[in-house]
């Protein structure tokens, strides 16, 4: 059920103000068709920096940008969270096969390596992920590594090469719950 | 291998600050398209990050580059193409958005140039928080009057903030 876009734009002002970080694309999300009539609102308040300290979650971002590195596993590391206690988590929170632990070594190594589209990604897995980040992974998902970076990925017309990645022992011609989550897209979603 | 800037802790808070709100502003300029908006929004963080480490200083407040760097952003992404604009040359004719920083302030005085009809319906729901139905009643006049000056207002104020 779509939100009065009003409602919506006050509620967003007091967190912001209250120095706290709401998701912007949350609230247009819950405003349905006052969508448009509150990211004019929000366009018009957002015109300066928190007054507080940054949020840790922006300084890790900046911290992994003036690296070129990835924020995913910026923010992995700041969390002190191994890239195995992912795998953990994952396959306990969404029942995966232990066997096909290796594929999904190497999703969560394309994912947090840019090299993954954040369209196919599924809201389960996003979901997942920033519970166990404490952060909003989906803004983070988007990000390319400099070396694919010659141009905005919304000016390419392939998607990002793959061939960094090292091979799985895992044969790819079958399509298993770690593809649906890493690959699947929203559209898998509604299936649940 | 990394690429990366070589920024100094100020820089690096200065940069971590504004994120926010450079996140914010494209997820409401691009808001169909929330993947989008977060590429564009770093894309604006690469383009300050770059400036910032080359040692670039700016004779107007850093919260008017950010602003700059933002519209372009988003312009470059609507129109699928790469916008080389020079950015000292665009910040001398640029408006200062940050003149009035408080929202109702600046919905004020982007309202007052507005046909009267249309700063009414501005008015109304921007600052009062009324629905378009209450607006047409409070202004006597059909609901869809009212969405034609919302709509015609909402574009107007749109490019202003592109063109501030």
């Amino acid at each position: 059920m779509p939100e009065d876009a009003v409602a919506l734009f006050q509620e967003f002002r007091a967190r912001w103000l209250a120095g706290n970080w709401p998701d912007a694309a949350d609230y247009l999300e819950r405003a349905g068709e006052e969508a448009d009539d509150l990211a004019l609102m929000l366009e018009l308040f957002l015109s300066r920096p928190l007054p507080a300290p940054a949020p840790d979650e922006a300084r890790a971002y900046i911290d992994a940008l003036a690296r070129g590195e990835s924020p995913l596993l910026e923010l992995r590391r700041r969390r002190g969270i191994r890239r195995e206690a992912v795998e953990d988590f994952l396959l306990e929170r969404f029942q995966l096969d232990p066997g096909r632990r290796a594929r999904l070594k190497r999703r969560y190594h394309e994912l947090e390596s840019g090299l993954l589209e954040p369209e196919r990604l599924s809201g389960r897995l996003i979901e997942a992920l920033s519970e166990l980040f404490r952060a909003r992974v989906r803004n983070l998902v988007g990000w390319r590594p400099p070396e694919l970076r010659a141009e905005p990925a919304y000016f390419r017309a392939a998607a990002a090469p793959a061939a960094s990645v090292p091979p799985s022992p895992v044969p790819d011609d079958e399509e298993d719950e770690i593809d649906r989550l890493f690959l699947g897209g929203a559209a898998t979603e509604k299936e649940e | 291998m990394a690429h990366g800037y070589e920024l100094d802790d100020e820089q690096k808070d200065l940069l971590a600050r504004w994120y926010p709100t450079v996140l914010g502003r494209c997820q409401a300029r691009l808001w169909s398209d929330r993947f989008a908006a977060a590429e564009v929004a770093h894309n604006v963080m690469l383009r300050l990050a770059e400036e910032l480490a080359r040692g670039k200083t700016y004779a107007v407040d850093f919260g008017i580059v950010v602003f700059k760097v933002c519209e372009w952003k988003v312009k470059e992404y609507l129109a699928g193409r790469g916008y080389d604009a020079e950015l000292d040359a665009d910040l001398a004719a640029a408006g200062d958005p940050f003149e009035a920083v408080e929202y109702e302030d600046r919905v004020r005085r982007l309202a007052a140039g507005l046909p009267p009809g249309q700063r009414q319906v501005v008015e109304l729901r921007l600052l009062e928080g009324l629905a378009p139905d209450e607006i047409a009643t409070r202004l006597g006049i059909e609901r869809n009057a009212v969405d034609q000056r919302w709509h015609n207002a909402k574009r107007t104020i749109r490019r202003r903030l592109g063109d501030a």
